[in-house]
């Protein structure tokens, strides 16, 4: 099993041009320390210019089109993601420190090659799910247009193909989610079963007894526990896959305590909940929080949330935020932020309506 | 006898698409590099020879090519010709004729760090003067997205280049004072850099985020000698004049929320047009339409009480009327302005499509006729167009055409209007 993990992640590896720099894809899935202290560097930055800003090339000056709607990170730590306005995947590659065009490139549904395949694109009032396997071989987005198909990028083979539309499907939503373990997983809300596809791991499941109010916003897996961490723009939910049982674990919005502050995690309230990502060890779920506020780390052992936001000491980390002091200590307005990622080296990922940044772990944490 | 069979296969690609009110040609496809992806046209028109580059592939295989069209907008060449093939890529060509030359210029990451602005002259005859292109902008950081005009004795390169802080960690509550400015540099018809450190053109002045990086730069050289440059601040286009090089006004804005990208000029010489892209989804703040998309100025450069109007008339999308990638030309008897919009097909899904149109309009901006359908195929789409005239009724209209069989590479499409 080691050897066949070995020959995946040479093959990953040879499918860039030049070979991965420090920090290379580990097999240990460790949560990040819990007082981890971190460097902030731009990776690409959202200037707001629209179409001419998509700018690709050396990190740090490289442009998104608009907002970055939603983002994965391979283990290696290349990061891939889709904008507002923009039918197309783009990636950052830590082998050469820049940003690249991944997928797509003009309107429309239309399978084949990654340089001519064609994606809807993604709105701003519009969700982009977005997951990549551990090993960077398999790539699955939900495409906004139409009506809101899912499409698998084969990074190996370097094609695009439709799966099916993600609701209304063999009599529920079609969830395609990568799990702590960085496997990606697929199955049916009403049990059935997912298709066909060679990226996932097709995944039985029990009946949900409650549907989602309208729409998954995002979610996460831990496939271990059987459960799903999932949001509709409210509280933090949980199904239990095995039952299919519906939980709430976080605050109606208006309930608990105020808006925007940390604390229990039961008594938490998000003003506008956005992405969502589970740790390598699937200890803490992040949940970005909308509308100038951070992301929030819920930390299932300690049942704690903690938002980020900048270190008294220096850094940035994960703090506690209150009436008082919740709109300072971040880093700018983050608008629409995507939930943190981490990998399991420790480096984490962070895109915000400005931009999209690395998270370098500072050596004596806290 | 291949020469004449390569030239039969390219012209034999008919586009099916009516044209309505202007007498639009079939569509040629021009052939590609190697069977490469054909991206990013750039036009241009001088000795009664159309230029036609593009960008071929993308990221690090990324190219620069050109095919000429004679005056009557047929293939010259069979096959298109390298411009530049160096290391790594090149991107993102503009093309523009003075003196005699053609004046091809791109952003370049032969030197691996970050992009420079290169150039290259490729004669009328077609030949590539500069084979391993003239470093125009090699400072450190990018400098990128570079558009080229004829001032009358030079060429006038423009470029965005980025200023302030890249891999600093941001500090706390805020974001580093970083974003892109616009600068310019000269090149004789020789090949001569005149402006080796190059020349800052206009700085970003407003405070807000969206507003603290300059769009993409364009220029267009003006009958007393000066340029007009414009570039995007925010949500409105900025508009400044050149002499020798150096700016000569402070950047003006045209009115309220004119613009978001994409400007484009162009001139008969006794007024200018300038056109650019209306729609943006960012939502919020920052998302929204402009109903104009073009203004028509005096031969002086200055925007005086001129107001930007509407450029299109069709309603699309849901009610909104989206102009992207505008590229406009004076034919010598009316301006002819081509752009690319996204559209719904009907009774179909709801994946939107890339169609071109074009209209046309009088010196003062009067529209002669409605919007006029140049490609509109929603298994075949086509965007980015690139225009470019004679000046004597002739006007080249060429864009990426993305296939029906995803197995055949993305090819540049031309259609002629006389």
């Amino acid at each position: 099993m080691k050897i066949l993990r070995v020959i995946i992640l040479a093959g990953v590896a040879a499918a860039f041009s030049t070979p991965l720099r420090a920090g290379s894809p580990t097999t240990e899935r460790r949560d990040p320390p819990e007082n981890q202290t971190y460097a902030m560097r731009i990776l690409v930055w959202n200037f707001w210019s629209s179409h001419c800003g998509m700018l690709n090339g050396p990190a740090g000056e490289a442009e998104s089109t608009d907002l970055i709607k939603g983002h994965d990170v391979d283990d290696a730590g290349n990061v891939y993601w889709t904008e507002c306005d923009s039918p197309v995947i783009r990636g950052y590659r830590a082998d050469t420190d820049r940003v690249v065009t991944i997928a797509g490139g003009i309107r429309g549904l239309a399978d084949g090659p990654i340089e001519r395949a064609r994606f809807g694109g993604w709105s701003y009032n519009s969700t982009s799910l977005i997951c990549v396997s551990g090993d960077g071989r398999h790539l699955f987005v939900r495409d906004v247009g139409g009506k809101g198909q899912w499409r698998y990028v084969d990074l190996e083979k370097g094609t695009v193909s439709t799966l099916g539309q993600w609701h209304h499907f063999r009599g529920g939503y079609f969830i395609i989610v990568k799990d702590v373990s960085g496997e990606i997983y697929a199955f049916i809300t009403s049990g059935q079963d997912a298709p066909d596809c060679r990226g996932y791991k097709k995944l039985k499941v029990a009946p949900w007894k409650k549907e989602a109010w309208y729409a998954f916003d995002r979610y996460a897996l831990d496939v271990r526990k059987m459960l799903l961490y999932w949001h509709c723009r409210g509280p933090t939910m949980t199904t239990d896959l095995r039952t299919g049982e519906v939980s709430q674990i976080t605050a109606k919005r208006g309930e608990g305590r105020s808006k925007n502050t940390t604390g229990t995690i039961v008594e938490t309230s998000y003003l506008c909940p956005t992405g969502m990502s589970i740790s390598p060890a699937g200890r803490y779920l992040y949940v970005g929080q909308g509308d100038g506020s951070s992301c929030y780390r819920l930390d299932f052992e300690k049942k704690q949330a903690l938002a980020w936001g900048g270190l008294d000491g220096g850094g940035f980390g994960w703090r506690e935020t209150g009436d008082k002091n919740r709109s300072t200590h971040m880093t700018g307005s983050t608008g629409w932020p995507a939930a943190t990622v981490f990998i399991p080296d420790g480096r984490g990922y962070w895109a915000t309506c400005w931009a999209l940044y690395a998270l370098a772990p500072m050596k004596g944490g806290r | 006898m291949m020469r004449i069979l390569m030239i039969a296969l390219v012209t034999v690609f008919a586009s099916a698409v009516p044209a309505r009110g202007e007498d639009l040609s079939k569509e040629i496809l021009l052939s590609p590099h190697e069977k490469t992806e054909a991206r990013r046209p750039a036009a241009a028109h001088g000795k009664d020879v159309f230029l036609i580059v593009w960008q071929t592939d993308r990221n690090e295989k990324a190219d620069i090519v050109g095919l000429r069209l004679d005056g009557s907008g047929k293939p010259i060449d069979a096959e298109p010709f390298v411009i530049c093939a160096e290391k790594d890529a090149q991107e993102r060509p503009k093309v523009a004729f003075g003196g005699g030359v053609f004046l091809v210029v791109w952003h370049d990451l032969r030197g691996e760090k970050d992009w420079d602005v290169y150039a290259a002259r490729v004669s009328p005859e077609g030949k590539v003067l500069d084979p391993e292109g003239i470093a125009v902008a090699k400072a450190e950081r990018n400098q990128c997205e570079a558009d080229v005009a004829w001032d009358g004795r030079v060429f006038q390169v423009l470029w965005r280049g980025f200023q302030g802080e890249k891999d600093g960690s941001p500090g706390v509550g805020k974001l580093p004072a970083a974003g892109y400015h616009v600068y310019g540099g000269r090149v004789s018809t020789t090949g001569q850099v005149l402006d080796r450190a190059g020349v800052s053109m206009a700085k970003p002045t407003g405070t807000q985020r969206s507003s603290r990086s300059l769009g993409m730069a364009a220029a267009v050289g003006l009958p007393n000698g000066e340029l007009l440059a414009g570039a995007r601040s925010g949500g409105t286009l900025c508009l400044w004049r050149v002499r020798d090089g150096r700016p000569v006004s402070e950047p003006k804005p045209a009115g309220k929320r004119t613009g978001f990208d994409d400007v484009a000029f162009t001139t008969n010489g006794k007024t200018v047009l300038a056109v650019w892209t209306t729609f943006r989804d960012g939502g919020g703040r920052s998302s929204g339409v402009s109903k104009s998309g073009m203004l028509v100025l005096g031969a002086d450069g200055e925007v005086g009480t001129a107001a930007p109007v509407s450029l299109s008339t069709t309603i699309i999308n849901q009610g909104r009327t989206h102009v992207r990638h505008p590229s406009p030309a004076w034919d010598g008897n009316r301006y002819v302005v081509a752009w690319d919009s996204p559209m719904r097909p009907r009774g179909k899904d709801t994946f939107h499509y890339e169609a071109l149109f074009m209209r046309s309009f009088a010196e003062d901006g009067t529209p002669q006729g409605d919007d006029v359908p140049v490609v509109s195929d929603p298994d075949s789409p086509a965007w980015r167009p690139a225009a470019a005239s004679d000046g004597a009724g002739m006007t080249v209209i060429a864009y990426e055409r993305h296939p029906k069989m995803t197995n055949l590479p993305i090819r540049i499409g031309v259609r002629t209007l006389k």
